[in-house]
């Protein structure tokens, strides 16, 4: 099945990420269903939404969800349910210490960025194409190294998934002359192949179905992220759709390797922003130009 | 009249024998597959961490070779020589 319509709210961090997120969700919400899904650790989403915000999504209003998954807690869940396995399969490797093994997986590079990812990829299997899903991505870093995961990912697996299946070859190959029978299934290459399905329905989303919003406001460091992120964007196939100058005067000019964006500017509109009818104005501004 | 257990367990020697490079090869390619795994231990590329922890689970029979080959390093050429013989 078709992935929903998504969008990426990308920039520096503070920049204003999800409150673009959050008023662009709402002013689609009028004419779709649409699901807001906050991969910022700095879990800013629900207090924006003045209701407390979790895995599981919430209504905020008719025709809007919103989740804010807890990052930590799923690379946690990730890790103790590896080591978990590896307890129960290793029964044999008494010299392998496992104890705090946990502990130190779940810090692993990587496993926070596969964490969010993984929340992503559920919500991409299951929403249908209908749906519209706005999604405030982490700061610049992590968002970078989240974008770049899954194709580095499935380089990996197709080279362990090559030498895989000739390591299942030779198997078969001395059980045969042994007149031994060998395990019809291989776990391993059945966990290769489920990973390879999932990193690559991200890989097309990244590349192919989804729009990078690049959200930036009018100072040089967030307009200079937003160039790198665009770069990383690029050597990843695509490009980004779209520059939201946040807080912008409406004068302002874009920095050189943004200029060729179209771009969007919203207004400063102080600490009313967060207000019901302060989003609404954005998202309205946003929808005009995304919708 | 030779007894059939000698005829079997000559039959099984001669496979044995057969296959002895193969699984000397197999031994290699399941040892390489553990040190790709989790070769950032020793300063190798590696897959990412998520990659790795997902299959590591089902891989104690590689980690089994590893650790054996880890252990006899010093004995890999009489190994070697050994199997040429044979």
């Amino acid at each position: 099945m078709s992935p929903p319509r998504t969008l990426f709210m990308l920039g520096k961090g503070g920049v204003g990420k999800t409150t673009c997120a959050l008023a662009l969700a709402r002013a689609l919400s009028s004419t779709a269903r649409v699901t807001v899904v906050s991969l910022d650790p700095a879990h800013n989403l629900g207090d924006l939404a003045g209701v407390p915000l979790g895995r599981a999504p919430v209504t905020l209003m008719p025709g809007l969800e919103a989740c804010e998954p807890d990052l930590e807690a799923l690379s946690r869940e990730r890790a103790e349910g590896a080591v978990d396995l590896i307890r129960a399969g290793y029964r044999h490797l008494d010299a392998l210490s496992l104890g705090g093994l946990a502990d130190l997986v779940q810090h692993a590079p990587g496993l926070e960025e596969q964490s969010a990812l993984d929340a992503l990829g559920a919500f991409v299997r299951d929403l249908p194409p209908e749906d519209v899903l706005v999604v405030d991505m982490p700061p610049t870093g992590l968002s970078v190294r989240m974008l770049a995961l899954p194709a580095l990912s499935l380089r990996w697996i197709e080279c362990l998934a090559g030498l895989r299946r000739r390591i299942i070859e030779r198997r078969a190959s001395i059980a045969h002359v042994r007149g031994r029978q060998e395990q019809d299934r291989d776990h391993v290459m059945d966990r290769l192949g489920a990973e390879r399905d999932g990193l690559a329905l991200l890989c097309d989303l990244f590349e192919n179905g989804a729009a990078h919003v690049l959200v930036v406001n009018p100072d040089p460091l967030s307009i200079a992220e937003a160039g790198r992120l665009r770069e990383v964007l690029r050597r990843l196939g695509t490009d980004a759709a779209r520059l939201v100058i946040n807080r912008g005067s409406g004068t302002h000019e874009p920095a050189g390797g943004l200029a060729d964006l179209p771009s969007t500017v919203l207004p400063d509109l102080g600490g009313s922003a967060r207000e019901p009818g302060s989003l609404d104005k954005l998202g309205r501004l946003l929808a005009e130009e995304l919708g | 009249m030779v007894p059939r257990s000698l005829l079997d367990d000559l039959v099984a020697i001669l496979r044995g024998e057969a296959t002895g490079a193969l699984e000397l090869e197999l031994a290699e390619m399941e040892n390489l597959f553990a040190i790709l795994v989790v070769g950032s231990l020793v300063g190798l590329p590696f897959p990412p961490a998520p990659v790795g922890l997902s299959i590591l689970p089902h891989m104690e029979r590689e980690v089994g070779v590893m650790l054996a080959r880890a252990d006899g390093l010093d004995d890999i050429l009489a190994t070697l020589i050994g199997r040429l013989k044979a």
